[in-house]
């Protein structure tokens, strides 16, 4: 009983925030599309590699569904190495899968990137980018932080 | 537009993702406390405000940050309590903002000290149960700093008060000034912004730092203005009065005595009690750096400290030891001695250190108000290292500004101020004095290639350039789109070119040196050298800042096709690291000290002819030879294989037990060149290698107390080779060339078979990069290389 009373919760949480979004598209429209990509990677010429958050997050997701990030990177070192992301510090029940193709070297390209959480509750997630074999940026400008949750997969 | 992308972004994932969840949740709870604020988001947003008060120079006590750290890891409600209870003492203030978007202030636990004349940093908590996602404008004093001169887009996040000229009236004016610490920018009633946006974690901390001008007790008003969703409005507001004592600060006179008595500058880090560094790391001005806990002082300058105890360490490069005194500061005591202690001065025997890769622009450096600082910066950073030469590289970020100071000749400016407008109103009280030995320290402005049309094909450094803008160019797009001609034009006009962080592109999964792993090539190091060498215009591959087995390995393949460059030390500064300059070095030998252009002329003109040794500073090559015959003289020329007799004067410099607090590499991970990965063991030993052709031939154990000691091999040369010594990953010498029969060195088909795939790697990876008119030329110039090194490989006699 008390299960099914959390679940009803959480719908009802995913109604407050879906009537909160309304709110927030009226914002978002007037200073940045929606359709930006989440996080900016810049690589300077000495593949320093600095991130962003530069975008909307995309909408919760099921528990145990990927939810999808686009990641715009201006490459402007040239650097064919893989970009790396990996997280900060553990986060149990949190997955991370970045696309390991090598970068093409071209000045922009778009990756996404996909965070699984297994488990509801906000989650306050930092992730780091760095080239392969490079040596991280200078003062943490390598690395964004933000909050993420998931919706219980009320099937299950 | 751009400004507000990140708060909408931050409120967007508050409200999409946690805001929704995080006051269904909470909102129930908060109204009993905090006790059941999610563990995790609390202690991550936690963590980052310790993180940035570390980095800013005003850690909390040791003790708190592992009790915090052990909190964090408890992760439990309990936790989050006692938590509260120790941030307390660092909180200036507590802003509440109720569901209603209304807030209010209430006094924080924190001492409520500030500095004369200087800041103190101190952390705001906010206290959000509603979970709002509102931002906030906080501001303290008479006076808050917003205005133009922002640092944002690729600079580092820091206050930006300091470094603004427009800034300087209005700190006159002001007793108190406040500066929240990486705020936001938002446009709202027609203005830029500086906010903080609420995460939406029920309490959270920022930090924020607080300038006194005045001392004595004081009081001033904190504000706090809830900024609604919609455009150019407030949704709640709050001011609080809060006294301050200010403490009374001086002007410190500085001694600073190099071993022989003389004045000299130094590299000092000033500490307080609390682990506070002076002066504070988020406000400072050329030539101080943010991002360095140190400062760079001469004999008879001055620096403004308010009264109290502290800790100075003082040190100047890699041969100086770390001097740490405890000193007072109050009426009676305004001065500091420092007397600085050597433990090695390879001048003595002739050799003079020199970092070939610094810049002055780009990376971690000052943007505002000038592109990167001015000579007058840069050579008291080299000074302050002890060394003979920096070479200051203009490069793609700045390089239209800082080609200025490009003069085509070796200098040695004062190391006057910058913008000493800005250096008083900042109180910074730095009033330059000259030194006697400020003439041992030259500056070269040249060139690196990075960030132009070729970068992609590793980038270049070119020293003692008569001429910067390769001919027919205007902008960095017209250079060439890769590197041979660019090298060509260099070596044209007498220049002295190479490979810049020559390990990058080239890790391989093997450990082994050397290997027979084909790199990637996908970075900016050694790469099109491997074709560019076939082609006489490669003098060295500079290393020391990057992956140690990257760097040498492809070195050592290129020697044993006969090929002579050298390998030499450098730093990148600020770019690979931020910690120092001459952080790698090359010592090169001379008659006498270089000074003045002539003196850097023969500095360079020696380092080309591979009289040096490179490395870290720690470890050092004193007297290398041959049969007599040291590295950079004629090759050493025998009639038959005979055995020779290898000596060297050799030091090395380890404290007796790995100091607190710092990691040894394992050989299998050595990312970094420092004496202290090659620590045999708990022993104080290093392992001294003897190489011919890049192979181990014999090994000895030297026992680093400082002290220079004589070694001695005998080895069998059975063919041309090279010969040389190292001390992993620490020092490296330069090769002495043993010919026989007058027959060129051929010492592995391998390695010309290797130098052979690495020609095709490359094309296929940097071709697709040169521009459609120049691939011609480049694929007939890999063609010469691909021909040469399959005649070097049926050269071979040795597999």
């Amino acid at each position: 009983m008390r299960n099914r009373l959390s679940q009803v919760a959480w719908v009802l949480a995913i109604a407050l925030a879906m009537s909160q979004m309304a709110v927030a598209d009226e914002h978002v429209h007037a200073t940045v599309p929606l359709t930006a990509p989440s996080i900016k990677i810049d690589i300077n010429p000495e593949a320093r590699v600095s991130a962003t958050l530069s975008g909307a997050l995309p909408p919760p997701v099921l528990c145990g569904t990927p939810a999808v990030l686009s990641v715009k990177i201006v490459n402007r070192g040239f650097v064919t190495a893989a970009l790396e992301a990996e997280f900060v510090g553990q986060f149990e029940g949190a997955l991370l899968d970045f696309h390991p193709q090598p970068l093409k070297g071209v000045p922009n390209e778009l990756r996404t990137l996909r965070i699984t959480l297994m488990k509801p509750g906000p989650v306050d997630l930092t992730i780091a980018f760095k080239a392969h074999n490079e040596i991280p940026d200078l003062g943490g400008r390598d690395r964004i932080h933000f909050l993420m949750g998931c919706l219980p997969d009320v099937r299950a | 537009m751009k400004s507000v992308h990140s708060s909408v972004t931050r409120r967007d994932i508050l409200i999409w993702t946690g805001g929704a969840i995080v006051t269904m949740r909470l909102r129930p709870a908060l109204a009993s406390g905090v006790t059941e604020i999610s563990a995790q988001t609390y202690f991550a947003g936690v963590k980052r405000a310790l993180e940035a008060l570390e980095k800013l120079g005003a850690p909390v006590a040791a003790a708190d940050a592992l009790q915090i750290s052990a909190l964090g890891a408890q992760n439990d409600s309990a936790s989050i309590d006692a938590s509260e209870k120790i941030l307390d003492h660092y909180s200036l203030a507590t802003l509440a903002v109720k569901a209603d978007g209304s807030a209010h202030w209430t006094v924080g636990g924190a001492e409520r000290t500030l500095i004369e004349q200087g800041w103190r940093l101190f952390l705001i908590r906010i206290s959000n149960p509603a979970s709002r996602s509102d931002n906030l404008l906080i501001s303290l004093g008479t006076g808050d700093v917003h205005g133009p001169g922002h640092m944002g887009g690729a600079g580092a996040s820091r206050a930006y008060l300091p470094d603004s000229l427009s800034q300087a009236p209005r700190i006159e004016k002001m007793w108190l000034m406040s500066q929240v610490y990486e705020t936001t920018p938002l446009i709202a009633f027609g203005q830029e912004l500086q906010t903080v946006p609420l995460t939406g974690i029920p309490v959270e901390y920022r930090v924020i730092q607080l300038f006194s001008r005045n001392a004595g007790r004081r009081s001033s008003t904190i504000s706090a203005f809830v900024l609604s969703t919609k455009p150019d409005r407030f949704r709640g507001l709050s001011h609080l009065e809060i006294d301050f004592e200010c403490l009374a600060s001086r002007t410190v006179t500085l001694g600073v005595l190099d071993v022989d008595g003389r004045g000299c500058v130094a590299s000092l880090t000033i500490k307080d009690k609390q682990e506070q560094i002076y002066p504070p790391q988020s406000m400072r001005l050329a030539p101080d750096m943010f991002f360095q806990p140190q400062i760079y002082r001469a004999d008879g300058e001055t620096m403004r400290l308010p009264d109290g105890e502290y800790v100075v360490e003082a040190k100047r490069g890699p041969e100086y030891l770390v001097t740490s005194q405890n000193v007072i500061i109050d009426s009676s005591r305004t001065r500091m001695d420092i007397k600085l202690e050597r433990w090695i001065d390879p001048a003595m025997w002739g050799w003079y250190s020199g970092d070939t890769h610094i810049h002055a622009a780009g990376c971690a450096h000052y943007e505002r108000p000038t592109e990167g600082v001015a000579p007058e910066t840069m050579i008291r950073h080299a000074r302050g290292e002890g060394m003979s030469i920096g070479d200051v590289l203009s490069w793609g970020p700045s390089w239209y500004y800082q080609k200025q100071f490009f003069t085509g000749h070796a200098i040695s400016p004062a190391a006057a101020l910058e913008h000493p407008e800005l250096q008083a109103a900042n109180n910074a009280s730095l009033d330059p004095r000259q030194t006697p030995e400020d003439r041992e320290t030259l500056l070269r402005y040249d060139v690196e290639v990075s960030g132009f049309p070729s970068s992609h094909a590793g980038h270049l450094v070119l020293l003692r350039l008569k001429e910067q803008d390769y001919p027919g160019t205007k902008i960095i797009e017209d250079w060439p789109s890769w590197n041979l001609p660019i090298l060509k034009w260099a070596r044209s006009q007498g220049a002295v070119a190479g490979m810049a962080h020559c390990g990058s592109g080239m890790v391989v999964e093997s450990r082994e040196l050397p290997n027979y792993d084909i790199p990637p090539m996908d970075g900016i190091g050694t790469q099109e050298a491997i074709v560019d060498v076939t082609h006489g215009v490669v003098d060295f591959l500079s290393g020391c800042d990057t992956q140690p087995l990257a760097e040498l390995n492809a070195w050592y393949h290129m020697l044993n096709c006969g090929f002579r460059m050298a390998m030499i030390g450098e730093t990148d500064w600020p770019c690979l690291t931020g910690e120092r300059v001459g952080v790698g070095r090359s010592y090169v030998r001379l008659e006498e000290r270089p000074v003045d252009d002539s003196g850097y002329e023969a500095w360079v003109r020696n380092l080309q002819k591979g009289k040096l040794y490179c490395g870290d500073g720690r470890s050092h090559f004193l007297d290398f030879k041959v049969n007599g015959r040291p590295s950079g003289d004629d090759d050493l020329m025998l009639h038959r294989a005979s055995q020779v007799t290898v000596e060297a004067l050799v030091a090395a410099r380890l404290e007796h037990e790995l100091p607190a607090g710092q990691q040894a590499s394992k050989e299998e991970n050595w990312n970094s060149w420092h004496l202290e990965n090659a620590r045999i063991g708990s022993t104080r030993e290093v392992s001294v290698e003897l190489l011919v052709n890049g192979s181990v031939a014999e090994r000895t154990r030297l026992v680093a107390d400082g002290k220079p000691k004589p070694i001695r091999f005998k080895t069998l040369v059975s063919r041309s080779s090279w010969i040389a010594l190292r001390i992993l990953p620490s020092s490296h010498t330069h090769p002495v060339f043993v010919l026989i029969e007058a027959k060129p060195i051929r010492a592995s088909k391998r390695s010309a078979q290797w130098c052979r795939s690495c020609v095709d790697k490359i094309w296929e990876v940097k071709s697709p990069f040169m521009r459609e008119s120049e691939r011609p030329a480049a694929a007939a110039a890999f063609d010469h290389a691909r021909a040469t090194y399959d005649k070097i490989s049926s050269e071979c006699e040795i597999a």
